[in-house]
């Protein structure tokens, strides 16, 4: 099985006057192409497992493995260029920067890696289309639908074409029908061969994943590895908990 | 207490009065607001030292004016008049001495006077036959022991004290300005020439003993310049009679304070000299109080410029309060959410703000006033340079630090008054919030349509229809606010059917020309207060429409950086974000940049104006490399190691008028002012001695000006007052008005060129020589003078080489500029402050923006450039929205004054001035930057959510 992502015993410690472990000594794999969902109560350290996962936050002990690549070894600057060649993002609030275009915020990945200015406008404009905004391209966030915005966020995460797109709770934010479509156009995606990993607590969300990844207070419960995952889904399905960290 | 003063008080306790109620009546606003202050006291220090600027500012304007105003009448009347407070006189007429006699003892003028006393006093040039130092422009004044009491007792160097009874025959004293020219100490030899006064003829050099040199206080100080003060019989036998040409009358009330008194003698005196009959006319002047008034409204000119330039940086000010509530808000948003939630009507936001704000502002104003005071010394200081090099070497200007009470409480008023309200627009402005957005620092969603459209229609129509009155009003202030009343109310109708950067594109372009229309339409004669209210609101509004200009055409700058872009891997991506927030929030990057430019602009014009003003040797010396006069007589002759080194030269007869004047340009009013008056013959006229600086536009040439001169005896050329004004003497038959139809330059040749004819009513004023020589080796110029001033000694010549007398008026000129070169330093500090805040703004607001974009890839180095680069674009939109603002003024001067040598920038004052803003800007911004790159990503994204 070709594995993506590989973490074994990472732990993660907030300090903030009393310490806080976020995360216990968590081992989790991602296949590449598997869609997973990472479901959780509040405080569980969902979101956390996603950061240090992504690189977005050092680890206190353990090690994460992306493509081979150990990114605790890994300097600030390392972890920030394997983010913008391999991974993409979306979060719940959107995070589109408002003062750019739709276009303009799907180029920025494809600008980070010195792409033609050329090129990373006409591959925008294609994966807008794929996500079926071409003509919104020229709007700017604050006149688009949540949905929309939702979609503009997807293709920049997949613009540059990463090896891994992160999602945090992507359907947070949306209504129903946003909230259908979006997962639409991850499922869409993943069929095409992308992996993405996404946290969240909507149950049917999750449902639609490969594999759900549970977790409570700062351990894996259950669909930590691939082999496991139909054990693991039935579990989770029973006593997934909304909500996130 | 004056009616400003008043007025001001009123405002003050009115809004902070409005203020206490506010919070007294909303105990738990007043507590917040009172801990949200003193919650973070570096916070606190940087906001009270944004918010002191306006009282500084203010502060500092009207003490700097104030000082102007106190010394220029303690110099100008007070001092250079000393006791004599009335003078009774015929225009270089010389009359019997019993007429003083007769006038002291009419009892009712003894009743309103302390003393009469006969004098004379003449012009002409002293050598000082101990030293071998001569000089010309030397008064002699002859005073009358017997009655010199009441006038006060001359005081030596050494403190002892006479009233001229103790001196022998022959004997003088010399004020110590004069006694420092030529070195005199008591018991030098001395000689006095003077020429064809009163129609009599001098008796020629006579042989006179320094008795001694007395301190410029009491009669010592008269004139506050080069004066021999001689007992009356031998200053009549040094002019070759037995006349007295002026009576001198003391008030009572001493040197300050007989104001009052002369004003009640005057008429008195007038009605007693009326009844003495005589074949003279006699004129009663009340010199001091009219000297007074001069001297005030002189001033009024320096008051209108400090407190003009002190608008602007009061302008600037306001939009870095603006700044430093927007910060607040920011920080606090999802507190004040809260607050909104938990009930908070939007109202008590605003109160809660206003009343934080006015602590604040509290505490600025007391800082504000003091730091007030300190550039207000530092301006006073720069402003007595100015007058001292303009005065020259040949009077004793002393500039004194007024600090009165009341202008400091002046200050204070109206600095914190307009800092409670520009906070409490601020604080309208920020108190519109999203609640549940506001709560989760999420960004603001667009804000709903206005459903009724007609308030807006309304105030529109009201906008166009003040636009409209101010337009038809005969006045340039009402006209430039009436036009751009009716710029905004064509832009804000036009607004919907053209896209955003179509739309500021032309409303910046439409309210910049109107601005510089108004400019070049002004009229150059208007008073200074019109003159410089239209200055400030003009270049406020070019530099607002240019910098919204700019603001919506960053685009041309992203796509430069796009192109660039395709050498530079990596810069496109790096700086899109910085540059689509300047381009895509205008107000917010105008108000910014705004503050910048209107302080570049004011230092670009000074940069044209130092250019423009300069001196131009060859032009303004037409070929003349040394200036010589000698006042005591109409021949000069050129030692012969001089005489062949001449390659032409030119001699213009002078006479030395002294007297009132009365003319439209400041500075030019005075009671006892000294204009030489050269005469210009037909063949002078062929070959005029300088080439003009200035002529009236119904001239195309300096020929027709020198022509016009010769046809018409009205008509002069002068530098006290600009063409087309007109300038008054007191000739022997009354007031003689002129009109100025040329100027020259300031410096060499200062005086009043005109015909025989046209002096004919100063025909008895004495008569010199000045002459201009052009060498053959220019280069000896200085060497040249000093051997001429060596030769002729004997006669009181005075020599120069033109180039240093031009470069002296340069200098004077720069003094002059630097006193406003203080205030727009101030507004730099402002400018690079408003920079350093927005910075701090941006770490709070952007954090979130941070923290995406570091989740995209952005390294940190990426994050700092980015930060860095979005200050260095805003100054550089400020310095080039500046810079043409500048320019583009300073040219509109430049054409109104069309004879002026050439147009052009000084690059280095300028440019030394960009490279500091960069250094000030890069050193502000580099630690919020530096924390903005530091961000955890994680923790940053997590920040909104």
């Amino acid at each position: 099985m070709d594995r993506i992502i590989e973490s074994r015993g990472v732990r993660k410690v907030y300090r903030s006057g009393t310490d806080v472990e976020a995360l216990k000594s968590v081992d989790v794999d991602v296949t590449r192409g598997e869609l997973v969902a990472i479901v959780g109560p509040s405080g569980s350290g969902k979101t956390t497992l996603l950061n240090c996962l992504s690189g977005l936050e050092r680890i206190d002990e353990g090690t994460i493995l992306i493509d081979g690549k150990d990114l605790s070894r890994l300097s600030d600057n390392e972890r920030t260029e394997h983010r913008a060649r391999s991974m993409g993002f979306v979060f719940q609030a959107f995070n589109l920067l408002p003062v750019l275009t739709a276009v303009e915020n799907v180029e920025i990945p494809m600008l980070l890696l010195e792409s033609p200015a050329k090129e990373a406008r006409t591959r925008s404009l294609e994966t807008l289309e794929l996500v079926g905004l071409a003509d919104r391209a020229q709007h700017r966030p604050d006149q688009l639908s949540g949905g929309e915005q939702q979609r503009v966020a997807v293709a920049r995460a997949l613009v540059h074409r990463p090896a891994v797109v992160w999602a945090d709770e992507p359907t947070g934010n949306l209504d129903s029908e946003s909230t259908a479509s979006v997962m639409d156009l991850f499922l869409e995606l993943n069929r095409a061969g992308q992996t993405i990993v996404m946290v969240t607590h909507n149950r049917e969300v999750a449902e639609s994943a490969h594999r759900i990844v549970s977790m409570r207070d700062g351990r894996i419960e259950g669909g930590a590895l691939p082999d496991g995952q139909a054990a693991a889904s039935r579990a989770v399905r029973s006593d997934a908990d909304p909500g996130s960290r | 207490m004056s009616p400003v003063l008043v007025l001001l008080l009123l405002l003050f306790l009115l809004a902070y009065g409005a203020v206490a109620v506010f919070a007294l009546r909303h105990k738990l606003l007043g507590r917040l607001a009172f801990r949200e202050a003193i919650r973070r006291r570096g916070q606190a220090l940087l906001v009270v030292a944004g918010l002191m600027v306006g009282t500084a500012t203010i502060t500092a304007a009207l003490i700097a004016a104030d000082s102007v105003g106190d010394s220029s009448v303690d110099a100008f009347a007070l001092r250079n008049w000393g006791y004599v407070d009335l003078t009774v006189g015929a225009s270089n007429q010389f009359f019997p001495k019993d007429v003083a006699a007769r006038l002291a003892a009419d009892p009712n003028v003894k009743r309103v006077t302390d003393g009469v006393s006969p004098s004379i006093e003449v012009y002409g040039s002293t050598s000082d036959l101990t030293t071998r130092q001569g000089t010309s422009g030397v008064t002699l004044v002859g005073f009358d022991p017997a009655t010199q009491r009441p006038f006060g007792a001359y005081t030596f160097l050494s403190g002892r004290q006479t009233y001229g009874n103790d001196l022998a025959p022959g004997q003088v004293l010399l004020s110590r300005v004069l006694a420092q020219k030529l070195g005199a100490v008591a018991g030098d030899r001395l000689t006095f020439q003077l020429e064809s006064v009163g129609g009599g003829g001098g008796s020629g050099p006579a042989e006179l003993r320094v008795a001694g040199v007395v301190k410029l206080d009491g009669p010592g100080g008269y004139t506050l310049s080069s004066v021999v003060f001689a007992p009356l019989e031998t200053a009549q036998a040094l002019v070759g009679t037995d006349q007295i040409n002026i009576i001198r009358i003391s008030a009572p009330g001493g040197i300050r304070d007989s104001v009052d008194a002369a004003k009640a003698a005057a008429p008195v005196i007038r009605k007693a000299v009326g009844a003495l009959g005589g074949s003279v006319p006699l004129r009663v002047t009340e010199a001091k109080v009219r000297e007074i008034k001069e001297a005030t409204d002189n001033t009024v000119f320096i008051r209108a410029l400090l407190i003009g330039m002190s608008a602007l940086v009061v302008a600037a000010g306001a939009a870095l309060v603006v700044n430093l509530i927007g910060m607040l808000a920011e920080e606090r948003r999802s507190r004040m959410g809260v607050l909104r939630a938990l009930g908070l009507k939007r109202r008590s936001l605003v109160g809660l703000a206003v009343i934080e704000g006015a602590w604040y502002s509290l505490a600025a104003g007391l800082v504000g006033a003091v730091v007030g005071m300190g550039v207000g010394w530092f301006i006073a200081v720069r402003f007595g340079r100015a007058f001292a090099l303009f005065a020259g070497e040949d009077f004793d200007f002393e500039f004194h630090y007024s600090l009165k009470p009341s202008t400091v409480l002046a200050g204070f008023a109206a600095g914190t008054f307009l800092t409670l309200v520009v906070v409490y627009f601020a604080a309208r402005r920020t108190s519109r919030m999203t609640i549940t957005a506001a709560i989760r620092n999420l960004p603001e969603p667009p804000a709903e349509k206005v459903t009724r459209p007609w308030p807006r229609r309304i105030r529109l129509a009201v906008f166009g229809v003040l636009g409209l009155l101010g337009l038809a009003s005969p006045g340039a202030f009402p006209k430039l606010a009436g036009g751009i009343a009716l710029v905004l109310v064509v832009s804000a109708l036009v607004r919907s059917r053209l896209s955003p950067r179509t739309h500021s594109t032309l409303t910046g372009l439409a309210l910049a020309g109107l601005s510089f229309g108004m400019i070049a339409g002004q009229d150059p004669n208007a008073g200074a207060g019109e003159f410089f209210s239209v200055f400030v609101l003009a270049m406020l509004t070019a530099v607002f429409g240019l910098t919204i200009l700019a603001s919506a055409n960053l685009r041309v700058v992203e796509s430069v950086v796009g192109l660039l872009g395709k050498a530079f891997s990596g810069l496109r991506a790096m700086l899109r974000p910085p540059l689509a927030y300047l381009s895509r929030r205008p107000v917010r990057t105008g108000l910014t940049t705004g503050v910048f430019a209107v302080i570049i602009a004011m230092l670009s014009l000074f940069a044209v104006f130092f250019v423009i003003f300069r001196p131009d040797y060859q032009r303004f010396g037409n070929g003349y490399d040394v200036r010589i006069i000698n006042t005591g007589g109409q021949n000069i002759e050129l030692p012969p190691s001089v005489s062949g080194q001449v390659a032409r030269s030119v001699t213009l007869p002078t006479l030395g008028y002294v007297g009132p004047t009365k003319g439209t340009d400041p500075f030019s009013n005075t009671e006892r002012g000294f204009v030489p008056l050269f005469v210009v013959t037909p063949d002078i006229a062929n070959d005029p001695p300088v080439k003009l600086d200035q002529r009236d536009n119904k001239y195309g040439a300096d020929e027709d000006v020198w022509k016009a001169v010769l046809a018409n005896p009205r008509l002069v050329v002068t530098d006290f007052g600009s063409p087309g004004n007109t300038f008054t003497l007191i000739g022997a038959n009354g007031p003689v008005t002129y009109k100025i139809i040329g100027s020259e330059a300031f410096g060499l040749l200062d005086g009043m060129f005109g015909t025989e004819q046209t002096f004919a009513p100063f025909k008895g004023a004495p008569l010199g020589a000045t002459m201009l020589i052009d060498l053959k080796d220019q280069a000896g110029a200085t060497a040249v003078a000093r051997s001429i001033e060596r030769a002729g000694f004997g006669q009181g010549v005075e020599a120069d080489s033109v180039q240093s007398l031009l470069d002296k008026a340069d200098r004077a000129n720069r003094a002059f500029f630097s006193t406003i070169d203080v205030l727009m330093r101030m507004g730099l500090v402002v400018g690079i402050l408003s920079l350093g805040i927005v910075a701090l703004r941006i770490v709070v607001e952007r954090r979130h923006v941070i923290g995406v974009l570091r989740a995209l890839g952005y390294k940190k180095l990426h994050v700092l450039s980015g930060l860095m680069a979005e200050a260095a674009v805003t100054a550089t939109i400020g310095a080039v929205v500046g810079i043409v603002v500048g320019v583009v003024m300073g040219y509109v001067f430049y054409r109104q004054q069309d004879s002026q040598p050439g147009f052009g920038i000084d690059f280095a004052s300028l440019g030394g001035v960009l490279g500091l803003i960069y250094i000030a800007v890069l050193l502000v911004t580099l630690g919020p930057a530096w924390r903005a790159s530091q961000l955890p990503p994680a923790e940053a994204v997590r920040y909104t959510e």
